[in-house]
Parts: structure tokens; sequence; C-alpha cells
């Protein structure tokens, strides 16, 4: 796809080719080894299914089916990166929807895999979707771009572009993990690993020429130094997490538990009764 | 240097040519991947005056930054 002019820029940031990493078919930083992470830590099992909220092409999908074993299926608003997903991997199910509104029965689903997509959905009614597929004691699996120094106003507010990306919509981690709570989801493990957003700086660098080459590229319509500059005082992060769909009647305990700032990692999955193994 | 140019060049030590492949280079305390051009024999690896003085002081610069 050719993008040298602003009509052919797509309206989605991250449906750039300029975004895909050539190795590896992912449009995120990082490669397998951060989704490898997610599914030992939660244990998920062969036959587990799975269902991976904004999968681009699908790569995770086709790999998590391929290598673990499991029920996995990808869905994306994005009918241009669906497409180019079903090219590359046919044996794969993807869906076109948003994570705001789940094409799924209620409990359904073992594990939701967001790979740096959690920043373009409205957090709270994606995660209400999120509670309601999900089994109880079922996985919600998170890497995103995080802000390590918050903006005080909403980054939606301060980004400046009107072009979908996650830069948009990424928030801080306290503000993040305190949501997640009071949506019903206990978190069990959070892990730093902005390691990889210096590779994706690296290999943009190592393309490009320097970042701000690339956000001429990008964004060309808005102000490329402006972006760089806003992005930067953020002190951008990425961050790994699990977090895990409350039993029952757990649930509004603790989402009116306000007060108690965001839960600690506990860094200790609890299986549960729908756990490795279980029947369902 | 174009395709051709740097598919000649050889290994000052080992005199074989050199062959594009994954190496890693460690900057502080950041290990980074990159397609360089390396000996088969030996590993040492040409980093172009282009690649050196010009991408890899802006990653160094931008890393600085963040």
């Amino acid at each position: 796809m050719s993008i040298n002019t602003l009509t052919q820029l797509p309206n989605r940031v991250y449906e750039s080719e300029l975004f895909l990493n050539k190795a590896t078919g992912h449009i995120r930083p990082g490669g397998t080894e951060l989704t490898r992470r997610l599914v030992e830590f939660c244990g998920l099992q062969p036959g587990d299914r799975l269902l991976d909220v904004g999968c681009g092409t699908g790569a995770s999908v086709a790999y998590l089916q391929r290598d673990f074993g499991l029920q996995a299926q990808g869905l994306d608003p994005s009918a241009l990166l669906l497409e180019r997903g079903r090219r590359l991997y046919p044996e794969i199910i993807l869906r076109q929807g948003r994570g705001e509104e789940l094409p799924y029965p209620n409990q359904s689903w073992k594990g939701i895999l967001c790979e740096c997509s959690l920043s373009l959905m409205e957090l709270e009614v994606a995660g209400q979707e999120f509670y309601r597929v999900l089994y109880p004691g079922g996985w919600l699996m998170i890497t995103d771009l995080y802000w390590r120094q918050p903006h005080r106003q909403s980054p939606g507010q301060v980004f400046p572009t009107r072009r979908s990306c996650v830069l948009q919509g990424a928030r801080g981690m306290e503000d993040l993990l305190q949501h997640l709570q009071e949506l019903g989801f206990a978190l069990r493990l959070w892990e730093d690993c902005s390691q990889v957003l210096n590779q994706m700086v690296f290999d943009i660098i190592m393309e490009h020429g320097s970042l701000t080459a690339f956000w001429e590229k990008i964004l060309p319509a808005d102000d490329p130094g402006l972006c760089q500059q806003t992005a930067v005082s953020g002190k951008p992060g990425y961050y790994l997490l699990a977090a895990q769909k409350k039993w029952g009647g757990e649930r509004n305990v603790i989402g009116k538990n306000s007060g108690a700032g965001p839960a600690r990692p506990l860094l200790q999955p609890d299986h549960g009764p729908s756990g490795p193994g279980s029947q369902r | 240097m174009n395709n051709e140019s740097r598919s000649r060049v050889l290994c000052v030590k080992c005199q074989v040519p050199l062959e594009e492949g994954k190496v890693s280079i460690a900057y502080l305390s950041n290990t980074f991947y990159a397609d360089l051009l390396r000996c088969p024999l030996c590993g040492q690896v040409f980093i172009p005056e282009e690649l050196a003085l010009g991408r890899m002081a802006e990653v160094e610069k931008t890393l600085e930054d963040k």
C-alpha cells in the first residue's frame, strides 16, 4: 500500500504498513515473548477458548493456535487488516467487530487477549463486555502502552491528532488499575516491559532515519514535532498485565471499595474452579 | 552502499564474504537486534560509517531524550 498523500492514509494509524513488523507479522511492539509469558502465567491449556480483541491480522491468534493448541479466534474493527490476515493465516477464525460490542454470548471465553489494542477502546464499555463474555475466573491478558508520567488532561485531549492511535487512549498505571478493579477484575500480574519500546524505536530509526521522519509519514496532517514532544513528555512505557474475572459475589464489593487505590500485584494466579484442567 | 557492493565486503581476518544476519547490539542497558553484515566464520560484524554516525547516533540521542 502506498502511503504518500493524506487521502491515501488509512483512518486508523495502526492500519499503516509502516507499523507492520515484517519479521513477526505483528502490528505492535515486541514479538511473541510477551504473549507466551501471559499464556503461561495464566495456565491456559490446549483446547481453552481465547479471544484476541484488536487482533489486527491475527498473527497472535495463529501463534497461539499453533504453539499452544488454544481454540483462539480474533476480532478487529479493521476490514483492511482482517482481509490481510485471512490471506496470511487461512487456518484461523477472524471476525469484524469492536471490543465495546462483543458479538459473543455471556461466559463463552476462558481468556481475552488485548495486545496494544485496549488504548484504542473505550475502557469502561469494553471492560464490561470483557467481564460479560469471560467465564468466572477467566483471564484478561493485556499488553499496551502507558504513560509513566501521565499528562494532567486526558490523553485524548492532549495528543494532537484526530486520527485513531494508541497514544490518544493510553493511561497512567494507577488510573488503569483502578478502572479494572472497579470493572470486577483482580490484578494478578503487572510487569513493565518498556524495553520493547526501545527496540521499536531502534527499528523505526534504522528504517526511517529518525523518529521525526516516522511521525511525518504517519501523521502528515498534524504537527509531527508536537506529536513527538507530547509523546516524550508523558514518558511512554509498555506493560504486561493479567487480571482475573472475580467470582460473582465479589464484584460489587470490590467495585464499591473506592479510595483503596489501585490493586497491588499479587503475582499468584488463582486458577479457581475454572482453572487449568477444569471441565467446562 | 548498495546491495551489490555490500555483498562483496570481505572479512579482513577470514577473507570470506560477509553475510547478512541478525546481530545483537548492546547499548547501555539495552540490547537491540538488527540485520547487519557479519562474517560467517568469525562472527565479526561490519557497521558502515553512515550507520554508526547517522542512525546509531540518532538512536543514542533518542533514547537519552526518553
